[in-house]
């Protein structure tokens, strides 16, 4: 049924600009306004692709924590057992399209990462974590491309 | 109304003031650790005539991005005095809340501007800013040269070779503490941060641990007062520094605090006085910096998603966080 919400969060942004912004009297006033206006305008922002974006990340961290699993068995330590643990204790993959589980299932991915940070991120110059090397770089860039993708570019100009 | 309980405040601190009057009370946008309010008091003194000054009043609010302590900043502001860091002087604290319903304390209001992006790329400001570059290293050092004996309450590890962990320890709590989502960037952080220590600083020195350029007031003259002690510390000085260099403090200008280069920046702040800067030990703590950074948003996150505060602020500031997740990606790659 129209309005959508992303037109009745637009037509707010409108009212609330036309009718309270000339009311306004001080500087917090207008500054609280203005912090306002920027979350209207991030509320409406991937709105619209959120549920296949999460599918689409909840797949991809599936599938580095996978290989980060074949490069842990690789590793004679035991935090490297206690990581694969941590990957074998992973939730199956969510079938539903609902939002809250695949935010369920996302926090699920992103903790066993935060999890494996501690055999991770020292592969790089740590030799007897080498089989982790590959995973470490394809991990940092899946990470560089998500946080690119949550930038708000009003608050990085 | 405000002004009205100002003023009676004011009666009650001032005993020799008679007509006490409070007006153009207003609160100054940003500040998300603390409230921050700016009035102006007229009042009649005997052999005085009429006093009218102007004020600025920090007061605690109702839930903030930082779990500070208004005690010690007053404490602080008072300790350092006097000491050639210029800062506002303080004057009165209600440490119980009563006059206002939340703890706060009023200080002199000096002049000048803090903003940060007109200082490090308005024209305007093209000649003063060498000078306030300066100023902010050679103030720094007299921070970081500051007896730190002089304000029991302040925070310290429990050596100097302790500091670095005890900044990890306390960040990586508040962390755990308040993330409503988990946050791998920040655990490889950790990770590299805890590979990295830094050598131990010579001694524990005073930090101001957010010393930032829109940390300070500046005006044509130059710097006129440091602000914003509520994170201070005792605890390795290159924190500071580290700090200063971090991208989210450069306004669109140079890599130190928008004002001049990090190698001018660090020169500046050695030959007055300051602590040897380790070029590893900088790294680390810039990296610090920005995990610092994110998860004092990560508490404001909280704050705003648990209807703590009504303040809009702490909802946008969750939104920088990606930034500093890219920045963090690139020092520890």
């Amino acid at each position: 049924m129209r309005p959508y919400p992303e037109e009745i969060l637009r037509a707010l942004a409108a009212g609330v600009g036309a009718h309270f912004a000339p009311e306004l009297r001080s500087d917090y006033a207008r500054a609280q306004f203005a912090f306002a206006m920027m979350l209207f305008t991030i509320a409406q922002q991937g709105a619209d692709t959120a549920v296949p974006d999460l599918i689409e990340e909840n797949r991809a961290l599936r599938a580095l924590l996978a290989e980060a699993r074949e490069g842990l068995a690789q590793v004679d330590r035991d935090d490297a057992r206690a990581g694969i643990g941590v990957v074998d204790a992973l939730p199956a993959a969510e079938t539903s399209l609902k939002l809250t589980d695949l935010r369920r299932e996302n926090d699920a991915l992103r903790d066993a990462v935060g999890k494996l940070a501690g055999v991770i991120e020292p592969a790089a110059d740590d030799a007897s974590l080498a089989p982790l090397r590959g995973v470490r770089e394809r991990l940092y860039a899946h990470l560089r491309a998500d946080a690119q993708r949550r930038v708000v570019p009003i608050l990085s100009a | 109304m405000l002004e009205e309980r100002i003023a009676a405040f004011l009666r009650e601190r001032i005993p020799a003031a008679r007509d006490v009057s409070v007006e153009g009370v207003a609160r100054i946008p940003g500040g998300a650790s603390r409230e921050t309010w700016s009035f102006d008091a007229r009042w009649r003194e005997d052999g005085a005539g009429e006093v009218a000054r102007s004020f600025i009043l920090r007061r605690d609010p109702p839930a903030s991005l930082l779990d500070s302590n208004n005690n010690l900043e007053f404490e602080l502001y008072s300790a350092i005095e006097g000491s050639g860091i210029p800062a506002p002087r303080v004057l009165w604290i209600d440490r119980e809340g009563t006059a206002l319903d939340r703890p706060f304390f009023i200080m002199e209001r000096l002049p000048g501007a803090t903003d940060g992006r007109t200082l490090a790329t308005a024209a305007a400001f093209a000649e003063v800013r060498p000078k306030v570059a300066r100023q902010k290293a050679e103030a720094l050092a007299r921070i970081h040269n500051f007896d730190i004996a002089r304000v029991p309450s302040l925070d310290r590890p429990a050596s100097p070779a302790a500091s670095a962990a005890h900044e990890i320890a306390r960040w990586k709590s508040t962390m755990r503490k308040d993330m409503l989502e988990p946050q791998p960037v920040l655990e490889l952080a950790f990770s590299w941060l805890k590979r990295h220590l830094p050598p131990p600083p010579a001694r524990l020195a005073l930090v101001h641990a957010d010393y930032r350029t829109g940390n300070f007031l500046y005006d044509a003259s130059g710097i006129t007062g440091i602000l914003d002690w509520e994170m201070a510390h005792a605890g390795d000085p290159i924190e500071d520094v580290g700090w200063v260099m971090m991208k989210s403090w450069r306004w669109g200008g140079a890599e130190a605090g928008g004002l001049c280069s990090r190698d001018e920046f660090i020169r500046m702040y050695e030959e007055a006085g300051g602590a040897k800067v380790d070029r590893d030990a900088l790294k680390f703590w810039e990296v610090f910096g920005n995990v610092k950074f994110a998860i004092i948003f990560i508490t404001g996150t909280r704050s705003i998603v648990e209807g703590k505060t009504p303040d809009l602020l702490l909802a946008l500031t969750a939104f920088i966080n990606p930034g500093l997740e890219l920045e963090l990606l690139e020092l520890i790659a």
